[in-house]
């Protein structure tokens, strides 16, 4: 009997997998034949605008129309962008995918709304993203905050810093990500973020060192002051991120915070900095990137080699470096200059002489196989 | 009588085998539709652009692969992910690997710093790219595989390192994928296991994969539905429960430090990944750190995989004699509390339905047909334990199919009748072949096996 049970259930499976497959295989046939006429519908839309009512009756609806509105808008923007977002308004798509972010109870249906919601950006879905912070589902609340980034009201900044609070590590990296994505119109709410989270306040917020990246990212010199009073602060990880996102050079103030902070007592935050300063391309950097050629830390000598590589007159005090009497400074010096290709080639040249023996032609070296 | 019961131990043994099997595929199951939302809808491209994201370091383990190393290298230059390195580890190649490396790549000597974390053969030099990549090449005397990957982590500059064979096509985003969960818990990660999918019958075109399509020949066929099952249908259970045993060195992510402190890779070994990864079970739990182990089935890398039978072979044969190096380095675990979920169920299921299957089916081939022929074994209750376990078996290879329709690898229904038929037939031959296979490397040790031995037509070319 069961052998009978067992022999009926593979054949059946076998049966049903074909038949989904073939089923499937039509739909998406049959999906793309009504995607390509939403292609060009939309192509249209995005040239002279949203066509009358009548034309558009039942688009909401299509799950097919959904999927490609949303692929076109990640070809658009400026005008054609704001157009197709208005047909989407128009066409009752928003409300339809409001509707079902907020009254949907299976997830499926509410994750698919808050991703198109959150592609389309439009400001009519403002009300249901900003609901959306609070689902139980970590990847509705993180496609809620990337949706409420792409639209960039400025209160919103707030709402998100709020929600990251009590994320996972994940979840707050992702949504720093969207607080990226607001740009300069989060700056303000950022930067009073970290100025008011600064020392005085213990425990510092567990997600303070992703806002830092945050502004870093973003660029803006306004961000200046939060970023240079997280360099001095107590917390080496917040120093290190501060470190990092200063890596526009904006002005002198900045690139002198960036040497000073060479001496940091954290080795990790003097290997940050040195590698910024290298983007910085400040030949006021050269002498305090020299120095940083004897660190103790083999990471700090090496960014600041690369550094000091990137920085008119750098090179020069890479070779000057060769003579130096640590010999962990000279390896720095020697793997950079090797790897930048200025010994290639040059070993007659009296500023290797301190490093001769270590330039011995071999098979490679100088280009011939072995 | 004694002939009577092991018959029936032998016939009882593959109806639990089976039923275990089916059971790790509802696990794999539920694991792979909580991962699909994740990878869906958690935002992971967002990794792209985000500097938090952890570098990596690719390491690249090279011995005679001339063939396919630059186009190998190449693809693997052009990965979606914000900030890598490509360690290159030739291993003392007979043929001109290095050459063709140096030629494609410009590269120059330079004198890296090299950590002393692990032993490995001397290193002979070390170069790196003049091309705007990050791209090391280390030349060192022969060693083996698990020497190679030593000497390419006492040169990594990252704290997470990717381990991947040079003959590997990866997905776009696979790495990105295969990193995900270290970010998601840096703390208690140590290793993640990618999926592995045949290449056979795909169209590469600039290593990537154009197309997806399925071999002609039955062994290579065969191959595609085993990894299936193997990739979809047991490791996402596995992983669900913290018992991921095996993180495959053709495509796994490690933090380098657990590595360290496991020891690194063993040397002269045949299944180095394997014991790598009981080895950062282990060391972990005698320690008494939170650790996991996980597997990523949406980071995705496809391989050539053996299309003549000798090939094939030869593999498998190396294979079982890596597993049988593991199962008596590592027998102490078995059955011990004190390694948890590990010691308590994974190895000692490991050690019962992979190591013993082929002896047990074996037996089975040879004392079964006595047993029925001097009548000590009823027609009746032969074939009913047989049909129950071939049939079992066959529910499984469809079980994994569906789990791969989820995907969509295979697009067209005649692809996918093919395999539902291959799903049938690879149990009336190809799987006894394998099982003998096996039983030939427990017992028969003539003729050395080293890694490298696997023929390809190079990823290139297809």
């Amino acid at each position: 009997m069961i052998f009978f049970w067992l022999a009926a259930l593979t054949v059946a499976s076998m049966a049903i997998l074909f038949v989904v497959k073939v089923i499937r295989h039509r739909r998406i046939r049959q999906d793309g034949l009504r995607r390509a006429v939403y292609i060009a519908a939309l192509g249209e839309v995005a040239s002279h605008g949203t066509p009358s009512e009548s034309n558009i009756a039942g688009w909401a609806n299509d799950p097919s129309f959904a999927a490609t509105l949303v692929d076109f808008l990640n070809l658009v923007d400026g005008a054609e962008r704001s157009r197709l977002v208005d047909l989407a308004d128009h066409s009752g798509l928003t409300a339809r995918l409001a509707a079902d972010l907020t009254g949907g109870r299976s997830v499926n249906p509410r994750l698919d709304a808050v991703s198109a919601l959150s592609a389309i950006g439009s400001p009519s879905s403002l009300p249901a993203l900003r609901a959306a912070l609070a689902d139980p589902i970590e990847e509705v609340r993180l496609e809620a905050a990337a949706g409420l980034a792409k639209i960039g009201e400025a209160e919103d900044v707030e709402a998100v810093l709020r929600a990251m609070e009590h994320e996972d590590t994940w979840t707050a990296e992702r949504m720093a990500d969207a607080l990226v994505d607001f740009g300069t119109t989060a700056v303000q709410a950022l930067s009073n973020y970290v100025l008011l989270a600064g020392p005085a306040i213990d425990p510092v917020p567990r997600h303070l060192p992703l806002v830092i990246r945050a502004l870093g990212l973003i660029g803006d010199p306004s961000a200046e002051v939060a970023l240079l009073t997280a360099l001095r602060g107590e917390d080496p990880i917040l120093r290190i991120k501060a470190a990092s996102a200063l890596a526009q050079p904006w002005n002198s103030r900045v690139t002198r915070a960036l040497i000073r902070a060479l001496s940091d007592p954290d080795w990790r935050v003097r290997s940050r900095a040195a590698a910024v300063l290298g983007d910085h391309r400040d030949p006021g950097a050269l002498p305090a990137l020299r120095a940083a050629l004897r660190d103790e830390a083999w990471w700090v000598r090496q960014h600041a080699a690369e550094s000091l590589s990137e920085i008119e007159g750098g090179t020069d005090v890479l070779f000057a470096a060769l003579e130096d009497s640590d010999p962990f400074a000279v390896d720095a010096a020697l793997a950079r200059l090797m790897a930048i290709g200025a010994v290639e080639g040059a070993t007659d040249d009296p500023r290797l002489r301190p490093v001769a023996d270590r330039l011995d032609p071999t098979p490679y070296a100088n280009g011939e196989a072995s | 009588m004694i002939l009577r019961v092991i018959s029936l131990v032998v016939l009882v043994y593959f109806v639990v085998l089976e039923v275990q099997t089916l059971g790790l595929l509802v696990m794999s199951a539920l694991a792979l539709r909580r991962n699909r939302r994740r990878v869906l809808h958690g935002r992971v491209d967002d990794m792209l652009q985000s500097d938090s994201t952890p570098p990596v370091t690719l390491i690249v383990p090279a011995y005679n692969e001339a063939a396919g190393i630059v186009d190998s290298i190449r693809s693997r230059t052009i990965l979606a992910y914000p900030r890598y390195e490509i360690v290159v580890v030739n291993d003392g190649s007979t043929d001109d690997t290095m050459d063709r490396l140096r030629e494609a790549f410009h590269l120059r000597r330079v004198d890296l710093p090299v950590r002393q974390q692990l032993d490995h053969a001397p290193i002979l030099a070390t170069y790196q790219s003049a091309l705007p990549i990050q791209l090391t090449v280390v030349d060192k005397q022969n060693g083996g595989k698990g020497d190679a990957l030593n000497a390419g982590l006492n040169v990594a500059r990252y704290p997470y390192v990717v381990i991947t064979d040079a003959d590997m096509i990866f997905e776009e985003n696979a790495l990105l994928r295969a990193m995900r969960p270290f970010v998601e818990d840096r703390g208690t990660t140590v290793a993640v296991g990618g999926n592995i999918r045949p290449l056979n019958g795909c169209r590469v075109v600039h290593g990537r994969v154009a197309e997806t399509g399925l071999p002609n020949t039955m062994t290579e066929l065969a191959q595609v539905v085993e990894y299936q099952r193997s990739f979809l249908g047991a490791r996402p259970g596995w992983s669900a429960m913290g018992g991921l045993l095996l993180v495959s060195g053709a495509f796994g992510a490690f933090s380098r430090q657990a590595l360290i402190d496991a020891g690194g890779f063993p040397h002269e070994h045949l299944g180095e990944d394997f014991d790598v990864t009981m080895r950062l079970h282990l060391t972990a739990a005698e320690k008494g750190r939170p650790y996991r182990i996980v597997y990523a089935p949406h980071a995705v890398v496809w391989t050539e995989v053996p299309a003549s039978r000798r090939v094939l072979r030869k593999q498998r044969i190396r294979w079982h004699r890596g597993l049988l190096q593991v199962v008596r380095d590592h027998r102490r675990a078995l059955l011990r509390p004190k390694y948890g979920f590990v010691g308590m169920v994974a190895w000692p299921a490991f050690v019962l339905f992979e190591y013993l299957a082929p002896i047990i089916e074996f037996v089975g081939w040879l004392l079964v047909p006595v047993a029925l022929f001097w009548g000590f074994l009823g027609y009746e209750v032969f074939f009913l334990l047989l049909g129950i376990a071939l049939l079992l078996g066959i529910l499984n290879s469809l079980g994994a199919l569906a789990l791969d329709e989820r995907y969509g690898h295979f697009n067209s229904p005649r692809q996918s009748a093919r395999l539902l038929m291959v799903a049938i037939a690879e149990n009336f031959g190809f799987r006894q072949q394998t099982v003998w296979w096996r039983v030939r490397s427990m017992f028969w040790r003539k003729g050395k096996i080293e890694w490298g031995d696997m023929e390809r037509k190079g990823v290139g070319q297809n």
